[in-house]
């Protein structure tokens, strides 16, 4: 799971329903993600392995959006211990969680190009990123939701 | 409580602001109203309240239950046991708790020992502020039942009027606390039900 | 505050108006120089170091086997109690929301106020080892970078609570991270006086969109749910007239 400084999945395929390239809305969910370090942007790149912390995010690019980490930063009973003797448990307040990302055009362009999509998250940090910056970025993965209408229902509903 | 609780009789008196305040104890020398206090003067007496008369004209029997009920007891100090005694204004941390000597009971108060916060941290708030979710100061005053249905009883086979005599014996506190001034409460009254 | 209704009106618009800040300032003031459970430690403690009751993303509690996410209605009975604090200290003061979507928020990023009052630009903060008592430090990236008026808008056409409460956390952690510094990270956060105007504003958020898709909608397993430590469950915050509070752009009062 230990990822250090960007992620990037291999080439998911999509399984379309019915309508095709005419879903309604198609979210990136990022899951099993790691908070309790430092905050930072995680940037979403379609297709675009390379991308870094310079890339543009501009369509062009493959950018399809961000979804942001709140960092706990700081735990009473981690001061003095590494990162990875933390336990943490399924119902402690740091387990990780999972950030939806509405990213329903920049799906349906890079599907238009072709059924395979491979995802990069790469971390951002406001100011000068902090000394864990290349450990901060852990996921257990991404994967690509497509609704085919836009009747969220409260199956879909999950809390992130 | 017991069932078909209604106060049908009702005798009340009021703690005066003034009461008749007596050492239960040993004579006394001045002491320090605030401020940390020395383990001498913890072990000063805290002064007893006396009520005025109490009409007993008022009550009458069948009644299954009578309670004395002190109202806004202050908590905030030291935790002490309060004996109550029913015509015995002598009535000191030596007399014995019997029937004979007119003891009613005890109520005790667990003290919150004194103000551990800043300048304004103890002063319990006025009425609460429209929709204010918060539960009310922690040292809200309390309202202490003392069941004392065979003291009565015994009160008014005696006569038409009574006097209670409040004792505070000091278990605990801590040098924050006032160890003379211990009872203080806003009314006292006489409840007994059929 | 007639009828006992408190107004919470923009940091701008206080800022435009003679002594619209005062209340806040008096109040902040007080508590910063509290040191009991009545002070500003005690209660921005709350939500990160040392006490770590605060709700964000979606968990399990005890004997939960479904995940929910209480982060919206935990921060509002949080803003609730303090706001209450606030004033036991001023009791005009009301909290005032950051709108950091306007066009001065994207020209300057923090409010003039927030950025230069001694009481309003940082708070005290307890000793978190190893590192000393100290105030809180921010470091801002460009107001270019806060969120967009059409990035909230967008959030008002999804009807489900659970997928607005989702999409409006990610842009409230956003601006933590924007502004970064203490007010960066959960553990230091609450510290920073800015954190309660921004949470004011999500707060905000969240009355407009119960305007539109109902007071009431939010999943039915959420209402009985404690939002500890505040004598409150969710059922109790949904409606913020039933709190004694209300949102307004601008606020003008005039004597009788």
């Amino acid at each position: 799971m230990s990822v250090k400084g960007r992620f990037t999945s291999p080439p998911l395929r999509l399984n379309l329903g019915p309508a095709g390239l005419n879903f309604a809305r198609a979210d990136i969910e990022v899951y099993g993600l790691d908070q309790s370090g430092p905050s930072y942007e995680g940037r979403i790149f379609l297709n675009n392995p390379r991308a870094d912390a310079e890339t543009p995010p501009l369509p062009e690019n493959g950018y399809a959006g961000s979804f942001h980490v709140y960092g706990y930063g700081i735990w009473p009973g981690d001061i003095g211990k590494d990162r990875e003797t933390r336990a943490l448990q399924s119902d402690d307040i740091r387990a990780p969680i999972r950030k939806d990302v509405i990213a329903t055009e920049a799906v349906r362009a890079a599907a238009t190009r072709g059924p395979d999509i491979s995802i990069t998250i790469v971390p951002v940090y406001p100011g000068n990123p902090p000394r864990d910056a290349n450990e901060a970025l852990k996921l257990e993965g991404a994967r690509i939701v497509i609704h085919e209408d836009d009747l969220f229902s409260d199956e879909d509903a999950i809390p992130a | 409580m017991p069932e078909n609780k209604t106060p049908r009789q009702e005798s009340s008196a009021h703690a005066p602001e003034t009461g008749t305040p007596e050492e239960s104890g040993p004579g006394t020398d001045a002491t320090q109203k605030a401020g940390p206090t020395s383990p001498d003067q913890q072990k000063k007496a805290a002064q007893k309240y006396i009520s005025p008369k109490i009409s007993l004209r008022g009550l009458k029997e069948p009644f299954k239950r009578a309670d004395l009920v002190f109202d806004a007891v202050d908590h905030s100090g030291v935790t002490f046991e309060a004996r109550v005694f029913i015509n015995n204004e002598a009535a000191d941390d030596k007399t014995p708790k019997t029937a004979d000597s007119g003891y009613a009971g005890s109520f005790h108060i667990f003290g919150h020992g004194g103000c551990f916060g800043d300048v304004g941290h103890c002063e319990v708030r006025g009425s609460p502020r429209r929709y204010d979710p918060r539960p009310a100061h922690p040292l809200t005053p309390a309202r202490k039942v003392l069941i004392a249905t065979p003291a009565i009883r015994r009160a008014m086979a005696q006569g038409n009027e009574m006097s209670v005599t409040v004792v505070p014996i000091v278990r605990a506190g801590t040098p924050r606390c006032d160890y003379e001034n211990v009872l203080k409460f806003d009314r006292l009254q006489v409840l007994t039900y059929a | 505050m007639a009828n006992g209704i408190t107004i919470r009106s923009s940091i701008e618009s206080l800022e435009n108006t003679p002594n619209g800040l005062d209340a806040l300032r008096d109040g902040y003031g007080k508590m910063q120089g509290i040191s009991d459970n009545r002070g500003w430690i005690y209660w921005s403690g709350i939500h990160g170091f040392a006490q770590f009751m605060c709700w964000h993303h979606g968990r399990a509690g005890m004997g939960d086997l479904v995940p929910y996410d209480l982060f919206l209605p935990w921060h509002r009975a949080y803003l609730l109690y303090f706001e209450h604090t606030v004033r036991d200290q001023n009791n005009d003061a009301a909290l005032p929301w950051w709108d950091w979507t306007s066009d001065n928020a994207h020209t300057i990023g923090i409010p003039n106020s927030f950025a230069t009052d001694p009481v309003l630009a940082s708070g005290p903060m307890p000793a978190i080892p190893p590192d000393a008592a100290r105030q809180t430090n921010r470091s801002s990236a460009d107001p270019g970078g806060l969120p967009t008026a059409d990035d909230v808008n967008k959030l008002m056409s999804l009807g489900n609570f659970v997928d607005f409460s989702t999409q409006l956390q990610d842009i409230h952690d956003s601006v933590h991270g924007w502004v970064s510094g203490d007010m960066g990270v959960v553990a230091t956060s609450a510290f920073d006086p800015i954190f309660w105007s921004h949470h004011c504003m999500i707060d905000r958020i969240w009355c407009l969109w119960q305007l539109q898709n109902g007071v009431n909608n939010i999943p039915a397993d959420y209402l009985d749910k404690a939002l500890a430590p505040f004598a409150l469950t969710v059922q109790g915050v949904l409606d913020i007239n039933r709190l004694g509070y209300e949102y307004a752009d601008a606020l003008v009062t005039v004597g009788t």
